[in-house]
């Protein structure tokens, strides 16, 4: 049996008075592919918010490889190669592809001072290796590609980081079918070589069902069900909070 | 930018610079002068404002302190280089507590809190024996020799191109990489481990030490310094220099100095010194119309369309990677 790697335990968050997670508890194992699902509002990227720190407010706890996070700072996340990507990007959108490269690559950069020419010709290399097969120039800037090349970017950069838990912020929205279907085939290929454990935040099922082992669902700041995409998706109650009672 | 090439582009520049030192003509010469003492000034309000986007009226403060300390320590017979970096710790210490004590206050509140230190030391300045009071201070040249002022402009011109060019390096580093990512989205450098108070906090301190020296330097071009250094005009000058040339870009800080310094001086040649300022606007004005990424767009444009030429003739299959 595999360990735990990233535990979220009884997370409850209140803003303004407003419960906008109760109770959510689930973990992560070593090379897991977790789908947290739910339709919009259910508190999915508040989860992840709590889980890398950008949201402060939370009561629970959250460990990885049994070091609590509660009291780190969310810039603080990458040293314990735990790297997230954003809804709608977290690039730089005036600068080209490598300079993202570079600045993903940025603590590297800060605990390596003396050698940073060297690893900004390892971090280049890394970067043309990585954009292989794809039609996306170094030195294109970020904002002159297209929406699904700027996701894959997003992704590649967050690879750089060597993600040991990574965490994945709606990586289909806004794809087409076949974009999607690249970017499963890709981040599975990238898991594999770089053995990672992913947790993707998704409202696509195919999406989910294709790419990962297990969801969690949320609906309205709870936890619905949990269990493997093939059972889930056919519960009656995870339908009815998809599409609505009424429709059932 | 590689370093080689930002190597070759500051020595290519210092060549210029010495060259026009010595051949230029008295008044060109000072303005040349102006032109690279204000270029530090221009790249530390870059540093700020262009680079991590903390808009301060206070960089006046730095400047006057600079050439303030720098004045009386000449006059205490302290060695000029000493002068410099000791106005240049001032300035940096202060900067330190100020960009600490303002990190959480942004946009224009930043601005008008930045005011309150040359406010302060405008009034400290005109009040105190040791600084001249509202007269001001007299400042010697750097080199005392009949016609030395051709050798002063051409020491000014190194000791700027090698500021410059450090400050080439720092703007290329992971430094102000994470400068950039600090100003084009805070949350995307979080997630990429960037420490964003931190940055804020070094980019106010590297634009307080540049404006130092600028400030140290200014008074020997211009040969006396007054409190009116501590003016607002001087931060606002300043801010004009880094947005007209381009934000976030050493080249566009050394345009905009350029620009700030020469179109008034044009109206000047042409016997049109009263509208000076009139001029500056409409200058500043139809650039920002025309580039609103300020004078350096028009390189960035040149560069862009060689770019597209280039990969236009090339096949396909070499476009990637």
């Amino acid at each position: 049996m595999k360990a735990n790697q990233l535990q979220v335990k009884q997370i409850r968050l209140n803003i303004g008075g407003v419960s906008i997670l109760n109770d959510v508890s689930f973990s992560l194992s070593e090379g897991d592919r977790v789908g947290l699902v739910g339709p919009n509002g259910a508190g999915k990227t508040s989860v992840i918010n709590c889980i890398t720190q950008f949201e402060k407010r939370y009561q629970g706890e959250v460990t990885f490889s049994n070091k609590l996070l509660n009291k780190e700072n969310p810039q603080d996340l990458p040293k314990y190669k735990i790297i997230r990507t954003f809804q709608n990007l977290g690039l730089f959108n005036e600068l080209t592809v490598l300079e993202n490269f570079y600045i993903a690559a940025h603590q590297s950069f800060e605990s390596k001072l003396k050698n940073v020419f060297k690893l900004e010709k390892e971090v280049k290399q890394e970067a043309l290796t990585l954009l292989e097969h794809e039609s996306i120039n170094l030195h294109d800037i970020v904002s002159d590609l297209s929406y699904g090349q700027q996701k894959i970017v997003e992704f590649l950069c967050a690879l750089i980081q060597r993600p040991s838990v990574l965490i994945l912020d709606e990586p289909a929205a806004g794809l087409n079918d076949f974009e999607k279907n690249r970017m499963i085939e890709m981040i599975l290929k990238k898991q594999q070589e770089l053995n990672f454990s992913l947790l993707v935040v998704e409202h696509d099922v195919n999406f989910v069902s294709t790419l990962c082992q297990n969801v969690v669902v949320l609906q309205s700041g709870e936890l619905l069900c949990s269990g493997s995409p093939e059972e889930v998706f056919k519960r009656k109650e995870v339908i009815q909070a998809w599409i609505g009672e009424s429709n059932v | 930018m590689s370093v080689k090439r930002q190597i070759i582009s500051w020595i290519c520049l210092l060549g210029l610079g010495l060259l026009a030192s010595f051949f230029l003509p008295p008044y060109f010469r000072y303005l040349l002068g102006l032109m690279a003492v204000y270029s530090l000034a221009s790249i530390g309000m870059n540093f700020l404002t262009g680079y991590t986007e903390q808009i301060s009226l206070g960089n006046a403060a730095f400047f006057g302190i600079g050439a303030y300390v720098f004045a009386v320590l000449q006059s205490l017979q302290i060695n000029s280089v000493i002068s410099i970096i000791a106005g240049a710790v001032l300035s940096g210490i202060i900067a330190f507590i100020v960009g600490f004590l303002t990190i959480r206050v942004k946009d224009i509140y930043l601005a008008v809190g930045t005011l309150i230190l040359p406010l302060l030391l405008l009034q400290v300045t005109k009040g105190m024996d040791i600084t001249g009071g509202t007269g001001g201070l007299s400042v010697f040249p750097l080199v005392e020799q009949e016609n030395g002022s051709s050798l002063e402009v051409a020491i000014i011109i190194v000791i700027t191109s090698i500021i410059g060019f450090v400050s080439s390096l720092i703007a290329n580093s992971f430094i102000g990489r994470a400068f950039h990512a600090t100003r084009l989205s805070e949350h995307g450098a979080v997630a990429r481990g960037i420490h964003v108070v931190k940055y804020k906090v070094v980019a106010f301190v590297l634009s307080a030490i540049l404006t130092s020296i600028s400030g140290s330097l200014y008074g020997v071009v211009v040969g006396y310094i007054t409190p009116e250094l501590f003016q607002v005009m001087i931060s606002v000058n300043f801010l004009i220099m880094a947005i007209v040339g381009g934000r976030g870009s050493i080249t566009g800080s050394l345009l905009g100095s350029a620009f700030v310094v020469m179109i008034p001086a044009l109206f000047n040649v042409i016997g049109l010194a009263q509208w000076q300022q009139l001029g500056l606007g409409i200058g500043m004005g139809v650039t920002l119309l025309l580039f609103p990424s300020g004078l350096v767009g028009i390189l960035s444009l040149l560069v862009k369309r060689r770019r597209v030429a280039i990969n236009e003739s090339k096949p396909v299959a070499s476009e990637t990677n």
